[in-house]
């Protein structure tokens, strides 16, 4: 009985772990290529908290193609690159982003493992640091998580981040994400030519909402859509980008699909695939 | 209320249970325990991995008192991809209590360290900072040999200011 065990788990991770990443079938609208890109910089796993400084420029010098941010709000209208819902899930403070002002704010650090010195950034300090930085990727998760009225928060979000990406001196692509249709709409209004993201619940609602706006793409996480789903935006001239790949199993599942873009949190696993 | 009281009688049963297994096996434990270990650890006062080196110094009874101190590097390179390694060094007391095959242990430590980050601008810095450490765990050597196993909870007070539960495991060798 053992042995049947032991040689059923045998071949089992065997199967799991020799699944090939099929580069030759790639079809995409992103000239048939997949940007990797990093999720909050290294991703979950890595040493460094995601959207940190030191986790975003690790993924570049890493090779990324890019790399995805996590923004939210400040009370005194600061963009912050911050990924929870709650300080307190991460780092030495509590309560959320929008309750804050920028000044408190970067004095929270993150408490990862059982170490203690990584700091906030807000989005402007980041920029600064990558004034003339190299043509990457830069997609902005943004994370409408407010505490008054939404309209207001939304119009100064929209104003901000549009002044940000004004002043973002890169030569990459900026990408922008959002789950909120109104938001996305507000951008539209402001900056006709940038290129949004709808973040659905289903690949159904992504697909009409995003054709219904005239959408760049739609970011869903890889386990809610199907290789032909993804076939099916690229011919209504949508982009792709999945999320939630968090294993090698998962960058080579999400490889054969084609998508344009996967936002991984194993970034060296899908940089080594992707070779 | 009931399950504090269960556990405090499990805890007393183990302290009697230990304390009969080392009177019974004395002998036994003059003989295999050695004054030196070295340790190989997985998580710890250390963070990620470490070695380390502990030694007993004290020993009454059934009760032993050992001194350790572990290092440990981990991140090579920083973001920049520049050599600039992370450096833990815990290093703290602690108190044995069993036989000669398993035992209890209490330590108390603290750790140094110095960590590669973004301080002030886009070359990489380093921050120094230290933390408290509260270390429960059993440990069992094994018979007739000088390897050891310990499995243990660590409650840590990172920079002496937030507590965060976190735990370990390290195989040691006395000489």
């Amino acid at each position: 009985m053992r042995i049947v065990i032991f040689i059923s788990l045998f071949f089992g991770i065997l199967n799991s772990s020799c699944r090939k990443a099929n580069l030759d079938g790639i079809a995409n609208l992103n000239r048939d290529e997949i940007s990797a890109i990093g999720h909050g910089g290294m991703g979950i796993s890595s040493t460094y908290p995601i959207d940190t400084y030191e986790s975003l420029t690790a993924a570049i010098t890493a090779g990324a193609d890019g790399v995805e941010i996590d923004v939210q709000m400040s009370n005194d209208s600061v963009l912050v690159a911050f990924h929870d819902h709650d300080l307190s899930t991460s780092t030495s403070c509590a309560g959320k982003i929008n309750n804050h002002s920028w000044e408190l704010l970067k004095d929270c650090e993150y408490v990862k493992e059982i170490f203690s010195v990584y700091q906030i950034w807000s989005l402007p300090e980041i920029a600064e640091y990558w004034k003339g930085g190299s043509s990457r990727i830069v997609v902005f998760d943004c994370k409408l998580i407010y505490s008054a009225n939404f309209n207001e928060f939304i119009m100064t979000y929209a104003k901000k981040l549009t002044e940000l990406v004004g002043s973002f001196e890169f030569e990459g692509d900026i990408l922008i994400e959002s789950q909120s249709v109104a938001f996305l709409q507000l951008i539209q209004g402001l900056k006709p030519d940038y290129k949004l993201f709808y973040y659905p619940q289903s690949f159904e609602e992504g697909l009409g909402i995003a054709k219904a706006y005239g959408l760049y793409g739609i970011t869903i996480a890889s386990s809610n859509i199907t290789k032909e789903q993804i076939a099916e935006a690229h011919d209504n001239g949508l982009r792709v980008a999945v999320w939630n790949v968090n294993s090698r199993k998962d960058n080579v599942e999400a490889i054969n699909k084609s998508p344009d873009y996967i936002q991984t949190d194993k970034l060296n696993g899908l940089l080594r695939l992707l070779k | 209320m009931f399950r504090t009281k269960f556990a405090w009688v499990i805890v007393l049963l183990l302290a009697l249970g230990f304390n009969s297994h080392a009177k019974g096996l004395g002998t036994f434990a003059d003989t295999l325990h050695n004054k030196n270990t070295v340790t190989l650890n997985v998580g710890g006062p250390a963070g990620y991995w470490a070695i380390g080196y502990e030694r007993n110094i004290v020993r009454q009874g059934s009760w032993w008192m050992y001194g350790a101190v572990a290092a440990s590097l981990w991140g090579l390179k920083d973001y920049n991809g520049d050599f600039n390694p992370n450096v833990s060094i815990p290093l703290g007391i602690g108190v044995l209590y069993g036989g000669s095959a398993h035992k209890l242990e209490l330590g108390l430590s603290n750790t140094l360290y110095s960590i590669s980050m973004a301080e002030g601008g886009v070359e990489g810095g380093r921050e120094l900072g230290m933390n408290g450490n509260l270390q429960i765990g059993y440990r069992y050597c094994m018979p007739h040999s000088r390897w050891s196993i310990r499995v243990y909870y660590l409650g840590v007070l990172v920079s002496y200011e937030n507590f965060v539960n976190f735990g370990g495991l390290s195989i040691g060798y006395s000489f």
